[in-house]
């Protein structure tokens, strides 16, 4: 009953699913963006995303002689040029031999940057052709894996888990309510162990809708093929050594992203009961999340392995191939969040 | 009126919690731009080698010295010439070093850099003259506009008036100073901890009947208020532009006020003939200002919700996010990448009426950037410094209305 109303208190309210909407609607404008700003950037995406469809799937032998030919004709036409002018200025070639050499000249200058990104692949995918089924890359257009694998709004979600948390942990002692509720039936501890529970079904419940719509969002607006296809065919993922496929690989890394919000959500609670002073809390739950992003540049670890990194993982997972030193990350923040809950827990 | 200023600095001052976020902002700051990099420069051979070798040559860029350079760097180039014996850098951002074959390229290379922005940056003086002069004439001859005749004008007489560089210590000490502005972040946090309570705590509490129907009445206490968040205001940007720029003084011993700040490759095309420790100064005045108006704008959202969490949530979106935009259009490119030509655009536009581009004084100094107002060129900076001075007044004066008429949003509820 208790835990319901807390719930209710926390998540079940009009201003807060509002929150949640705006939030929401933000994150996948603020994405829509930086998606379409990266890959306006990249050189030859139309291209590379031709050839990509042209031969997705896996590396054949008869794909491999195609993909060859397709090498030796782009740099022997892009080669030949000069000579070719000067046979042409020489008479030695006829004006319609000249015309169809140029034809081909610009067929290859267009074709050459979306090649050059997709033969890169092409090397990636022959380097591991002798792996085992379930971790050989396929050939498959990445571009927008590799957005939203990295597109994550975690400083809007960690802005809604600390402007959530902390005025309804401080709320008590700002109204000096906590004077009432310690001499209840229920007791100070009990409520705790209640509300932290209401906090982390919140959490749960965010993360998941945050995880599921950015999918369908990506699946929707842009072109996401292969989702059965192993996760190292995605050029961020290549040196992951993990058996899954690409969309068994977004629901472990959505899983781990909701563990760390779990165990930050714990932290921001703990933080803000021990503190007590709504104000105060703010500060140093505000410094926690962006004093790492301060010092970016003169302390990049501190930057990497910070509750803003943490959240999203993906840029511990671009730096390190293992997953040992996320679950080390995250055992480290479980133990400040534990020692400060036990500590804020013991103060009541 | 002093008495109550008074009273209200101690109300808002007189809060341990307070004094235990800066004591831990500043340690923080401390330690990770001070300590880390001061380590990092102690224990880098190389980079005390460049500075010895260029305390060696440090003076005037004669026509001598320049040969004198480009000939030790041929040597180095022949493997002939050794000037240093240690052959470490660092490893990436670890701390671990490597064995360095080429110490004594890098050494050599960075002092002939150094000497051939020197004297390109000469020769792009007199490029960018001699284009002003022709432009003037052109413009006489075809009877162009007045403001680019003055525009042009003014080039030549800001171009001419330019002090000969000299060849210096190039300890990027002053480059990181000037371009780093992060610290902007502590005073954000701060500020917003500090003055959130200057309106709402008086509601919240249920002081301001009692406050509102005092002798010293509602316009004293209302300016009152205002002055001493303007007074906190200040006193913590000086305070953390001061931590700050120890932090990077200590680290890479920046003495050398006097030379000119075009000493500064960032400032290569900059018309004006400040030295260094005057842009030090303007870089002081331009963050008080920036933090005065973001002082204001907590005091009228206290006051305009008269509850600490709205005031709380909304600063915190409305000046992270104008200190956000600010940043991504200053930050180098490998943080946030390409901009698109038409958000460079309006990044330029932002310049001028965004005050949270104050904190990046730098975008205003660094090269010849005008607008036509009344046929006169006006230099962008006095627009941006115009309109934050218009902000702060706005805000201050609407928190002030505000307070008088006693008008929160709860009454709309």
């Amino acid at each position: 009953m208790l835990f319901f109303a807390e719930l209710k208190r926390v998540l079940l309210n009009k201003k807060m699913l509002a929150a949640i909407f705006i939030l929401l609607t933000l994150s996948l404008l603020l994405s829509w963006f930086q998606v379409d700003n990266n890959i306006r950037q990249k050189y030859g995406e139309t291209e590379y995303k031709n050839y990509c469809e042209k031969w997705q799937g896996a590396l054949t032998d008869a794909k491999k002689h195609e993909i060859e030919y397709e090498r030796f004709i782009i740099d022997t036409t892009l080669a030949a040029r000069q000579e070719n002018e000067l046979f042409f200025e020489q008479g030695k070639l006829s004006l319609e031999e000249y015309e169809d050499y140029l034809r081909a000249y610009f067929y290859a200058d267009r074709n050459v940057a979306g090649f050059n990104r997709f033969y890169e692949q092409y090397l990636r995918v022959l380097n591991h052709s002798e792996d085992c089924d379930s971790t050989q890359p396929m050939l498959i257009y990445d571009s927008y894996w590799n957005e939203l694998f990295t597109q994550y709004p975690s400083v809007l979600l960690l802005t809604l888990f600390g402007f959530v948390i902390v005025p309804y942990v401080t709320g008590d002692y700002t109204s000096d309510m906590w004077r009432i509720i310690k001499v209840a039936q229920k007791g100070m501890t009990k409520l705790v162990l209640i509300r932290i529970s209401a906090v982390l079904v919140f959490c749960v419940t965010v993360q998941l809708l945050f995880s599921f719509t950015m999918f369908v969002f990506f699946e929707k607006m842009y072109i996401l093929p292969g989702h059965g296809f192993s996760i190292q065919s995605i050029e961020i993922f290549q040196y992951q050594a993990l058996s899954l496929s690409i969309i068994g690989y977004y629901i472990v890394l959505s899983m781990m992203r909701l563990v760390f919000s779990l165990v930050l959500c714990v932290l921001i609670y703990s933080l803000s009961l021990l503190i007590k002073n709504l104000i105060a809390a703010v500060g140093a739950v505000l410094s926690v999340f962006l004093l790492p992003f301060a010092s970016q540049n003169f302390a990049p670890w501190l930057f990497l392995y910070s509750p803003l990194s943490v959240m999203s993982t993906i840029d511990i997972l671009a730096h390190q191939s293992t997953h040992y030193i996320l679950f080390i990350t995250l055992i480290i923040y479980s133990i400040i969040s534990g020692l400060v809950f036990f500590v804020a827990v013991r103060k009541l | 009126m002093i008495r109550l200023i008074r009273v209200e600095l101690w109300k808002l001052l007189c809060k341990k919690h307070l004094w235990i976020i800066l004591l831990a902002l500043t340690v923080f700051w401390c330690y990770f731009i001070g300590y880390t990099q001061w380590k990092a420069i102690r224990t880098c051979p190389i980079r005390q080698d460049t500075k010895k070798y260029l305390a060696d040559i440090s003076g005037p860029l004669t026509q001598e010295k320049f040969e004198n350079i480009l000939f030790d760097y041929q040597l180095i180039q022949e493997g002939s010439l050794y000037t240093i014996d240690v052959t470490e850098i660092p490893l990436g951002d670890t701390g671990h070093f490597t064995i360095n074959p080429f110490a004594d390229w890098i050494l050599m290379s960075s002092v002939k850099a150094h000497a051939e922005y020197i004297v390109n940056e000469s020769k792009n003086r007199k490029i960018i003259i001699e284009q002003a002069q022709r432009n003037i004439e052109r413009l006489h001859r075809e009877n162009g506009s007045l403001f680019n005749i003055r525009e042009n004008e003014k080039i030549v007489e800001m171009y001419q008036n330019a002090e000969e560089l000299v060849l210096t210590q190039a300890d990027n000490g002053w480059k990181f100073y000037f371009n780093e502005n992060n610290h902007t972040i502590l005073l954000l946090i701060f500020l917003l901890v500090l003055l959130t309570p200057v309106f709402a705590g008086e509601y919240e509490s249920g002081a301001f009947s009692i406050v509102f129907s005092s002798k010293s009445g509602r316009d004293k206490t209302a300016l009152a208020k205002l002055f001493s968040a303007c007074i906190i205001s200040i006193i913590t940007a000086s305070y953390f532009e001061t931590v700050n720029y120890l932090c990077f003084s200590i680290s890479y011993y920046m003495v050398n006020f006097s030379l000119p700040v075009r000493n500064i490759e960032a400032f290569s095309t900059s018309p004006f003939n400040f030295s260094i420790g005057q842009f030090v100064l303007i870089k002081y005045a331009f963050f008080t200002l920036y933090s005065v108006a973001c002082g204001l704008l907590i005091c009228f959202l206290s006051k305009f919700f008269s509850k600490s969490v709205p005031t709380l949530i909304s600063g915190a979106v409305v000046l992270g996010s104008s200190y956000g935009i600010s940043y991504y259009f200053t930050a180098p490119l490998y943080i946030v990448g390409e901009i698109p030509l038409e958000l460079r655009n309006t990044g330029e536009a932002m310049q001028k009426w965004v005050f949270s581009f104050l904190v990046h004084p730098n975008v205003y100094f660094n090269q010849f950037a005008v607008i036509n107002f009344a046929n006169y060129p006006i230099f962008t900076y006095w627009i941006i410094i115009v309109t934050t001075v218009i902000t702060c007044l706005f805000f201050g004066s609407l928190t002030f209305g505000l307070y008088t008429k006693n008008f929160t949003l709860r009454m709309l509820r």
